[in-house]
């Protein structure tokens, strides 16, 4: 009896290191699995500096409307040869333009909604809406473009709707922006790339939304003078 | 007894130093447009030129510069790249930066700008433009790896130039101060011998290192 009891309590033993040495196996089978899979899908929440610019006021109180969409845009793309991205761009861009449109305009206020009745835009004491729209966001590695940066760029809608609720103007801005990356740096280099592009958007909205026809029309329909234009019409 | 096995390795260090450096020719020319100078507290920015083709002035160039000014002799102060565009969005973006120094006038009528610079104390812009690209390359070199061991056989190179300008603005006249360029050439080489050795050229560390010291020199108005 006891020698069985020994036999069993062997058995009993073997049974247990089998186990514990499948459960390795499996847990080392997974891990590297995991790794693997880790190493084909990326994800970049988009972050960096969000600079105030130094540009010339432009007398005009506009409700500001950024949509679920603006906020939350994220892109994701498979590549054959880069594997899976998702690259959240929503919030960088919403403080981003919150800090631009909040220097570049006398007043700002956020809205909730797009099409806000005339009446609310006179009781909020505001001469119009601006909604900003990402249409577009691409990227590419230097696996696709064989180049030595990873590229990103941004295209945008402005849409201007007067005291009246119509729309006045809408507004396509694209934004580039490129950045250097090595083999295992290319997370870091596609977020420098997008928020390059993001401020060269920025930059191009900051400069040159006062030079739309369509915006100085509506300067002058509210008989708004802008700051004298110092440099000179690129476009 | 110690010293001498002191001696012995430090001869084999200095041999291992020398083997693994290939041979790097480089070239730095300066034209001077103005009298220069800096006076204390004052600051330069140096920024690389960003374009949209397939060339750009590599940022560890610029940062190779910038570390190379900052710690040498004597020191110059630096206001970084980031900072410096930071303070001055939206007018130092590759779209929007002032192509040339006859545009500073412009860009200075800006409200707001020239009192960021004055309040920075910048003297002097240095933009960098170039880069570093490889022009040849060759030979072959295969590896081995089995449960016998493994090794490396066969011999691969490559030959790189790196070609950089330094245009140097003065803040205080806005105008140009000069240019000063750089170029170096240089081949590596790996050599597989079971153990791959490497003997490398670069270029571009050797046109950085050039560059800076005749900045500092004519940033100083030596």
């Amino acid at each position: 009896m006891d020698k069985l009891r020994t036999y069993r309590g062997h058995q009993l033993k073997l049974d247990s290191g089998g186990k514990n040495a499948l459960a390795s196996r499996l847990a080392a089978v997974f891990l590297v699995s995991a790794l693997l899979l880790s190493a084909c899908s990326k994800t970049v929440v988009i972050q960096g500096a969000v600079p105030t610019p130094l540009v010339s006021q432009i007398p005009l109180r506009l409700g500001i409307y950024y949509s679920d969409i603006f906020k939350n845009f994220s892109h994701e793309e498979s590549l054959k040869s880069d594997g899976n991205w998702t690259i959240e761009l929503g919030q960088q861009n919403v403080l981003f333009f919150r800090e631009l449109f909040t220097t570049l305009f006398l007043e700002v206020i956020e809205v909730d909604q797009e099409q806000l009745s005339a009446e609310a835009i006179q009781t909020l004491g505001l001469d119009g809406i601006l909604v900003p729209e990402i249409e577009e966001y691409g990227f590419l590695t230097p696996g696709i473009s064989g180049l030595k940066f990873y590229s990103a760029s941004v295209k945008y809608n402005l849409r201007l709707l007067n005291g009246q609720a119509t729309v006045t103007g809408e507004w396509h801005v694209v934004g580039y922006g490129k950045s250097e990356g090595g083999t295992f740096q290319g997370g870091e280099a596609v977020n420098s790339a997008t928020l390059l592009a993001i401020r060269d958007g920025g930059a191009r909205i900051a400069i040159d939304f006062p030079r739309q026809a369509f915006v100085k029309a509506f300067l002058a329909s509210l008989d708004v003078v802008p700051a004298k234009e110092v440099i000179s019409d690129q476009d | 007894m110690i010293r001498t096995r002191s001696f012995l390795f430090a001869f084999l260090y200095l041999g291992v130093v020398v083997l693994l450096s290939a041979c790097v020719s480089s070239r730095i020319e300066q034209t001077r447009q103005r009298i220069t100078g800096l006076a204390k507290g004052e600051a330069a920015v140096i920024l690389g030129r960003a374009t949209y083709n397939d060339r750009e002035t590599e940022e560890s160039f610029t940062t190779c510069l910038e570390n190379s000014l900052v710690s040498g002799t004597p020191p110059i102060r630096l206001i970084s790249q980031a900072e410096f565009r930071d303070d001055l969005y939206p007018w130092f973006e590759a779209r929007t930066s002032p192509k040339s120094a006859s545009d500073l006038g412009e860009l200075f009528a800006q409200p707001g700008v020239q009192d960021r610079i004055r309040q920075a104390n910048i003297r002097y812009l240095a933009w960098i433009e170039g880069d570093t690209v490889t022009v040849d390359s060759g030979g072959s070199m295969s590896c081995t790896i089995s449960t016998f061991g493994g090794g490396c056989f066969g011999m691969s190179y490559w030959e790189q130039d790196a070609s950089y300008e330094a245009s140097i603005w003065d803040l205080h006249n806005l105008s140009a101060a000069g240019q000063i360029s750089a170029d170096a050439n240089g081949t590596s080489y790996i050599a597989g011998l079971i153990v791959p050795i490497p003997i490398l050229a670069r270029p571009g560390n050797v046109a950085c290192q050039g560059l800076a010291e005749q900045l500092r020199q004519f940033i100083l108005g030596g």
